[in-house]
């Protein structure tokens, strides 16, 4: 089994207050302290932190033309975010991620992986004014994000994940479509990111989609959900998460041993992927360290043990 | 704390009389951006209905009372600001226990589902802060709505128990009865029942119990009423609050089959920042088959970004005065 990220880490502090002129130079010195973190912490398939994003709806729609942002709404308790507004026609402007992606092979010699905001997630926390169906904006936006996917596996990505929390099973066929134009003449690893949703709603079609992995979020819920994956017999590869981070309590290295030996009555563990139910940007730095610590130093345990 | 009159007649200069047509604030408003700042700087994430500054509180209410004031508003609410887990606060003011985050409904919006650890816990959620507004106003005798709810929490949390339900329910609507003594319109806001019919005998049954001395709402929306649940919410309540921007058909329909008594239409779209055109269309179709007593959103305003949410209810005033 692996030991990975979803995508987000805490910033370090004092990018905060970096003055315009040296953001650039800060954010890669961040991208260096939060890769080392996760280096340090024993994880194998690491993210930049998504330190380069703001946010992770606004950060490509003032990448794409066709978007506009009026303000902030709530996401919960006391949470904002700058929702898009979809005015015009959605068009490829210029590269996404790939500044980011080619920063980070130059950071780590360790696996890397690219969230990337799902085509369905991105117009369903948007609001459209432009296009006649939800579909037609999802699709359109699918386009753009596979030009974006193109040129990341031509930079040597090979481990892409969508993130796509905002699935809704009533419109499972528009994201699969969504997905298969996302990924169209990728031969890539693929990953569906999914968290905070009604699995029960999902499943069994859920794993129809055309991805390897399903990255799910099991701890918040106490990992009630695994059996979900039981009853449907879960075949794919399979993203575990088994870290709270909606919680600041970091899960002792035995309690999360304890949940990956749930989640190997689920699939093999050549087919585990071991991270945190989501990114952990909203938790104190020194806590989602100690957090992915405790992951990795559980699944070293579990993998001698099994090894032995 | 006391606000002097003037200050507050100062927020509301213009008192007119009623139309033709009212316009309505569905429930919430967006909260100011001071206030958001000031509830991330006090570290208040969490767990606030009772524990925030009641003068910064009230100076935020004020605000968006001004707010839906100027734009022309003739029924508002108090914003429904402290409300941190949309709905469900009213269980969680009755005792129920934060627990896990979902998502709420369809929308980019997620809350912690009520958990009842036991019944004994559970207590008349009272709405304190709205009550207070009203001592604040009573002089200008500007009457704002209450907004409650009852189902919805209940249905989203994990207790299914029906004889809970009641004990939950009748608190709720002790607390109804209550508010009665503040305003003239309390309003049920029960997107769930478009979903769902479970607990909703029980809940129209205990509502009869009740003689309540003003107008009870009930505001069902994201979807149309289903057409059986229809004609009891007539029935049980003053004023029926219904979708006509995601359950225009549905909601149509039932208006040419049941008739209402006194109609509130939800025209304007509360999530999408795209404005609309067709309000006036609608207002004259639905008037075929019943008289539109208020226009609306069809949803509360916390869906959007501020400066829409007020572009969208200075729109319903105009139509309202082209009416």
């Amino acid at each position: 089994m692996k030991t990975t990220v979803v995508g987000s880490y805490p910033k370090p502090k004092w990018l905060k207050y970096v003055p315009e002129k040296d953001k650039l130079e800060a954010i890669k010195d961040a991208v260096r302290a939060v890769v080392k973190d996760q280096e340090v912490a024993g994880v194998e398939i690491l993210s930049d932190g998504e330190v380069w994003r703001d946010e992770m709806t606004s950060y490509f729609a003032n990448r794409i033309d066709g978007f506009v942002i009026y303000g902030e709404v709530r996401v919960w308790g006391n949470t904002y975010y700058p929702k898009p507004a979809i005015v015009d026609e959605l068009r490829y402007r210029k590269p996404i991620l790939l500044q980011e992606f080619e920063f980070l092979k130059k950071v780590t010699d360790r696996k890397v992986k690219v969230p990337i905001t799902g085509a369905y997630t991105l117009v369903e926390w948007s609001f459209n004014e432009y296009y006649n169906s939800k579909e037609e904006a999802v699709y359109a936006l699918a386009e753009i994000l596979n030009e974006e996917v193109k040129r990341l596996v031509k930079a040597g990505a090979d481990f892409i994940q969508i993130d796509e929390p905002a699935i809704n099973s009533k419109d499972l066929e528009v994201v699969e479509n969504a997905i298969e134009i996302t990924l169209k003449g990728i031969k890539v690893y693929t990953a569906l990111h999914i968290c905070y949703n009604d699995y029960r709603k999902l499943f069994p079609e859920v794993m129809d989609l055309k991805v390897n992995q399903l990255d799910l979020e099991f701890a918040n819920r106490k990992f009630e959900d695994l059996e979900i994956l039981k009853e449907y017999s879960f075949d794919k590869d399979l993203g575990f998460g088994c870290i709270d981070v909606h919680s600041k309590r970091v899960e002792s290295v035995e309690e999360i041993f304890k949940a990956i030996e749930k989640a190997l009555e689920v699939v093999d563990s050549r087919k585990l992927y071991v991270d945190p139910d989501c990114g952990l940007k909203l938790l104190p730095r020194n806590i989602a360290f100690r957090k992915l610590k405790n992951m990795c130093e559980a699944v070293k345990i579990i993998t001698f043990i099994n090894e032995a | 704390m006391i606000f002097p009159l003037h200050q507050v007649k100062l927020l509301f200069p213009r008192y007119k009389k009623k139309h033709f047509v009212e316009v309505v604030s569905a429930s919430s408003y967006p909260r100011p951006e001071w206030f958001r700042k000031y509830l991330r700087k006090a570290g208040l994430q969490k767990d606030i209905e009772y524990s925030v500054d009641d003068r910064i509180l009230k100076k935020a209410q004020l605000e968006v009372l001004e707010k839906q004031n100027t734009c022309g508003v003739d029924i508002s609410t108090d914003g429904l600001l402290t409300w941190h887990d949309f709905l469900a606060s009213i269980a969680i003011r009755a005792g129920f226990k934060p627990g896990k985050l979902v998502r709420y409904f369809e929308n980019n919006l997620y809350y912690r589902v009520p958990e009842l650890k036991k019944v004994e816990d559970l207590k008349k959620p009272e709405l304190k802060e709205f009550k207070s507004l009203c001592e604040v106003l009573k002089p200008l005798k500007k009457p704002l709505k209450a907004v409650i709810s009852c189902v919805t929490p209940f249905y989203l949390s994990s207790c299914r128990d029906v004889k809970v339900f009641r004990i939950f329910a009748e608190l709720v609507l002790e607390e109804v009865a209550d508010l009665f003594n503040y305003t003239p319109h309390v309003q049920f806001d029960e997107p769930s029942l478009a979903y769902s019919n479970e607990f909703v005998e029980e809940f129209l049954s205990l509502l009869e119990s009740f003689n309540f001395k003003g107008n009870l709402w009930i505001s069902v929306y994201f979807k149309e009423v289903p057409e059986k649940l229809y004609p009891l919410l007539v029935d049980s309540f003053d004023v029926v609050f219904l979708d006509f921007v995601e359950g225009f058909e549905g909601n149509l329909k039932n208006v040419e089959q049941y008739g209402c008594s006194k109609l509130c239409a939800g025209i304007a779209d509360g999530r999408n920042t795209k404005l609309d055109f067709e309000m006036r269309n609608k207002v004259e179709i639905i008037s075929e088959f019943c008289k539109v007593e208020y226009v609306s959103s069809n949803t509360g305003l916390e869906f959007l970004p501020e400066s829409k949410a007020y572009e969208k209810m200075k729109t319903l005033s105009k139509l309202r005065d082209a009416l």
